[in-house]
């Protein structure tokens, strides 16, 4: 069992992350987190919410054993993933909502528009997509 | 089919991954290494139980090895059911389902003349 966080940036932007993210944790993390950091690269798409739309991307994963400590860890290397405009892996640790979601996706707005029209009643909503989308019904 | 030789329990009890590390990774990277040989026939199944300083064993962490065989393991790289910290001491219990040797490396690159230590394991 393992907890991971992974967030993905424009490609152009992966190395200058990464190094960014090892030296972070060569500093504060080495001695506590064993795992290795994975570095992929996916071509871009068109579909409005994934995290590749529009662009080239590398994800950068952060992996540690549920078993131990992983909070601290996640937080403190995220903001670094959110200096490359970062966007996070919907089903992995993140700590984004709609107000920061919102700018990552050129076709948020859109996004939220259909699935209103698609779901007038909310009936797929539940009360973390509601505060993840920003959406009230 | 050949029996080797060597045993089936092993123990370890200098376990210490050095957090630092200088030069080419992986090649120079600090780590405490097993290093296995299987002199018989018959596939080893192995399983290494983690003990540390301050909180109880962990483990098991499940390896195989073929007959007539050798195979490095990094400590660094035994990630389940956890990842080993850096810098702190453990040991090691070394459990197979047939005979094997086991000798235990460490390199340090924590300065820039890397050193090596080399040791066998305590056979049980």
């Amino acid at each position: 069992m393992f907890e991971e966080m992974e967030y993905a940036v424009p490609a152009e932007m992966g190395v200058e992350c990464f190094r960014k993210v090892r030296q972070r944790i060569i500093e504060k993390w080495r001695r506590t987190v064993g795992w290795r950091v994975l570095y992929r690269f996916t071509k871009a798409d068109d579909s409005w919410l994934s995290t590749a739309y529009g662009r080239e991307t590398v994800t950068i994963s952060l992996h540690q054993n549920a078993t131990l400590p992983w909070e601290d860890y996640f937080a403190d290397i995220e903001p670094i993933f959110r200096d490359y405009d970062g966007r996070p892996h919907w089903a992995k640790k993140h700590s984004l909502t709609a107000a920061e979601l919102r700018p990552l996706y050129p076709k948020w707005d859109a996004f939220i528009d259909l699935r209103r029209r698609m779901d007038p009643d909310g009936v797929f909503l539940t009360p973390w997509l509601r505060r993840l989308l920003g959406v009230s019904a | 089919m050949t029996a080797g030789f060597g045993s089936t329990l092993w123990a370890i009890g200098g376990g210490h991954i050095p957090l630092r590390s200088t030069g080419a990774e992986p090649e120079f990277t600090s780590r405490d290494q097993l290093s296995l040989l299987n002199t018989g026939d018959e596939e080893a199944r192995i399983a290494i139980t983690i003990h540390h300083a301050h909180r109880e064993p962990v483990g098991p962490y499940e390896l195989k090895l073929g007959g007539r065989r050798v195979r490095r393991v990094r400590f660094n790289d035994l990630i389940f059911p956890e990842a080993i910290p850096l810098g702190v001491p453990f040991g090691a219990i070394v459990r197979a389902s047939v005979p094997i040797v086991v000798q235990v490396t460490r390199l340090d690159s924590g300065h820039a003349e890397a050193s090596w230590m080399g040791t066998m394991a305590h056979p049980a």
